[in-house]
């Protein structure tokens, strides 16, 4: 990139508009240059891994409010057997007040080549088992909804973090300027702590989700001045011709000024993304049976613009389940689990198979999961629900150099808590930007003093999870 | 931040490497940031689209008529005041204020970044506050009055960018209005103010 002498001293005088400072002075400051140089005119620019990627792109299907693994990847036949009855080496201690154990309402059987057990509620998911690496023995750190949202989404609890698909967009950049890099949909308004989900926090405010609510249908509603109103294209492009031509004849009698061209051409920018985004989100161009392969309800036009996003570059897509925390059944988790279940069962599975069918699956990581699981006892009073469960959950990865048809770690005999091989969301973590082609010790961001990174002082790459 | 600069070079590091610009980093500027930015007088100078309030080391910087509240205060009809304090949701920052660099509010910041991406053009040329601006420009009875083309361009000019046109604007213009599709008279003068209201000369200050 172009930098006048005045635009190098007023980025590096002023503190300001560079990113990744401590790249270009380095020296200056003592540290080691190890944080992603930005260029703050395109900071979506794409940007290389440090070592070959598996993975190019993320998909996050958040289960918010936390699903019950006992009732969908991990099977507890011993959980029939005690219903009812106290858990043999003593309860946990729960958010909640809780009873004996509670048994699965949902049949198990075994899928795939791999024969992992899987209950009804993804019987259409686990047709592609062979693909998934089921993760048994994930941990949170407390039994509460919003640190270990932010934990799942951040890399910390308590502190103010910048989430995970900020720094995925920070150290990557995304394929395609005329879409946000990073973008979070969640039908019927925010999940609990709302944008701190997808906050960029300490990270230039570029890399922040873009948040759709996607219960609407109609893009005006899902992009912010996607559209005008009053010109026509043709008509708002006449009308840029002459901003530009203004802007030319005003950059002529400058000094050349990487600030002046990057507005002239970030107009240019959006009149290719009015077109391109109202094409991105409308799914009635897809052919017929793709749109009845992944159904017409909410989750399944949520995927099948998650896809569209993905095929045109954009790197990091969260999913939520909807507002609030639908998954959060402490009572009545039968008929609300199998709900919840059937919205997204045929979805996530018409999700894999199209990404398969167009070779994408491989390069993109889908993550299923909440931010913690439920626990095997049953909740007082009502005794049809579960409790927060953070000592021991599910989630699952597919795609992206994952190794499918395996099963990580494991719980005890109740799925109370990971007894074998136990996996911080740190690990996660580490283990999803290895896929992405980045150190999690590398990717770091300068600020307040220090170098920050996801994992924090945390994190090591799950290396059996690779292929 | 109100000056255009941090406290020092490296904002987000007081220490050895950590140099002041220009002011002792133990004098804590806020107060005098708010009184400066209360005075009356000062309010006044900045309405006035001159350049005393130019920043030496830095001569173009970005107007920040859109970041800090009620903007483009050149216009009738807008309080020509700035917003010094705004309730913000930490949960839910406006759009407006996420496109333009606005800090996350869950966090410190040392400094504000200045990223020009395409959501910030998409708000000047689609967001109906824009085009309010620009029609209330063409209904002050100073611009509206003015039967002559060429006297009302200068006029438009003079209000926006505080200089009149050359003639080859003057030409750019008139042609615009001549050629533009747009049916109703009066729209294509609301959408020539628009284009000026998006041009690089009124987004920056030299």
């Amino acid at each position: 990139m172009y930098l006048s002498r005045r635009e190098m001293l007023r980025r590096c005088g002023m503190g300001m508009g560079l990113i990744g400072l401590a790249d270009l002075v380095g020296d200056e400051c003592g540290s080691e240059a190890r944080g992603a140089t930005v260029d703050p005119q395109n900071p979506l620019a794409a940007r290389p891994p440090h070592f070959r990627a598996k993975a190019q792109r993320v998909v996050h299907l958040f289960m918010n409010g936390g699903p019950s693994h006992v009732d969908t990847f991990d099977y507890k036949p011993l959980l029939a057997k005690y219903h009812g009855q106290p858990v043999p080496s003593g309860n946990l201690r729960t958010e909640r007040l809780t009873g004996g154990l509670m048994q699965s309402p949902f049949a198990f059987r075994q899928y795939g080549q791999c024969g992992l057990w899987v209950s009804e509620l993804f019987r259409k998911t686990a047709a592609h088992i062979d693909e998934i690496a089921v993760i048994r023995s994930m941990q949170a750190e407390v039994p509460n909804h919003e640190p270990s949202l932010m934990l799942m989404n951040c890399g910390d609890g308590r502190l103010p973090r910048p989430s995970f698909g900020s720094w995925v967009t920070y150290g990557l950049g995304s394929e395609n300027g005329n879409l946000p890099g990073f973008i979070a949909m969640c039908p019927g308004g925010y999940p609990i702590v709302a944008t701190h989900n997808w906050r960029s926090s300490f990270l230039p405010g570029a890399y922040q989700g873009t948040y759709l609510d996607t219960q609407h249908t109609d893009v005006a509603r899902l992009i912010a001045n996607i559209q005008n109103t009053r010109l026509s294209l043709d008509q708002q492009r006449g009308q840029l011709d002459l901003v530009r031509k203004l802007n030319e004849r005003h950059a002529e009698r400058r000094e050349r000024d990487a600030a002046l061209q990057a507005r002239i051409e970030s107009f240019e920018l959006a009149f290719r993304m009015q077109s391109e985004a109202t094409d991105a989100f409308d799914i009635s161009r897809e052919p017929k049976h793709i749109q009845d392969s992944y159904g017409g309800d909410t989750h399944g036009r949520q995927l099948l613009i998650t896809r569209r996003l993905l095929e045109r570059g954009v790197r990091f897509v969260q999913v939520w389940s909807g507002g609030g925390q639908p998954w959060d059944n402490h009572d009545n988790l039968e008929n609300n689990h199998r709900s919840l279940a059937q919205q997204w069962d045929g979805p996530i599975a018409a999700l894999l198979s199209d990404l398969k069918q167009r070779g994408m699956l491989e390069s993109t990581l889908v993550l299923w999961g909440g931010e913690f699981g439920r626990t095997p006892v049953a909740e007082r009073p009502a005794l049809n629900g579960r409790d927060h469960n953070h000592y021991g959950f599910t989630c699952w990865l597919a795609g992206g150099g994952v190794r499918g048809g395996y099963a990580h770690g494991a719980t005890d005999d109740f799925g109370f808590q990971a007894v074998e091989k136990p996996t911080p969301v740190h690990d996660l973590h580490a283990t999803m930007l290895h896929l992405l082609g980045l150190d999690h010790k590398r990717l770091t961001y300068r600020y307040a003093g220090r170098d920050f990174r996801l994992t924090d002082v945390h994190g090591n790459v799950i290396h059996d999870i690779l292929t | 931040m109100f000056t255009g600069r941090g406290l020092a070079h490296f904002p987000g590091e007081f220490n050895e490497v950590c140099r002041p610009v220009g002011w002792s980093p133990k004098v804590v500027p806020g107060k005098k940031c708010r009184s400066t930015f209360l005075a009356p007088l000062w309010a006044r100078e900045r309405l006035q689209p001159k350049k005393s309030f130019q920043d030496q080391e830095n001569p173009r910087r970005r107007s920040r008529n859109v970041d800090n509240g009620p903007p483009v205060n050149a216009l009738e009809g807008f309080t020509p005041r700035r917003t010094v304090y705004v309730a913000i949701d930490r949960m839910d920052l406006p759009g407006l204020l996420r496109s333009f660099d606005y800090p996350d509010p869950t966090a410190t910041s040392p400094a504000r970044d200045m990223t020009t991406v395409a959501p910030q053009a998409l708000f000047f040329m689609n967001n109906e506050f824009t085009v309010e601006c620009a029609r209330r420009l063409i209904n002050r009875p100073d611009v509206g009055g003015l039967a002559d083309q060429a006297e009302r361009v200068d006029r438009i000019y003079q209000i926006v960018i505080a200089r009149r046109p050359d003639d080859v604007e003057l030409a750019l213009a008139c042609d615009y209005l001549q050629k533009h599709s747009h049916a109703n008279e009066a729209e294509r003068w609301v959408d020539l103010a628009h284009a000026l209201l998006m041009s690089n000369e009124f987004l920056f200050v030299d």
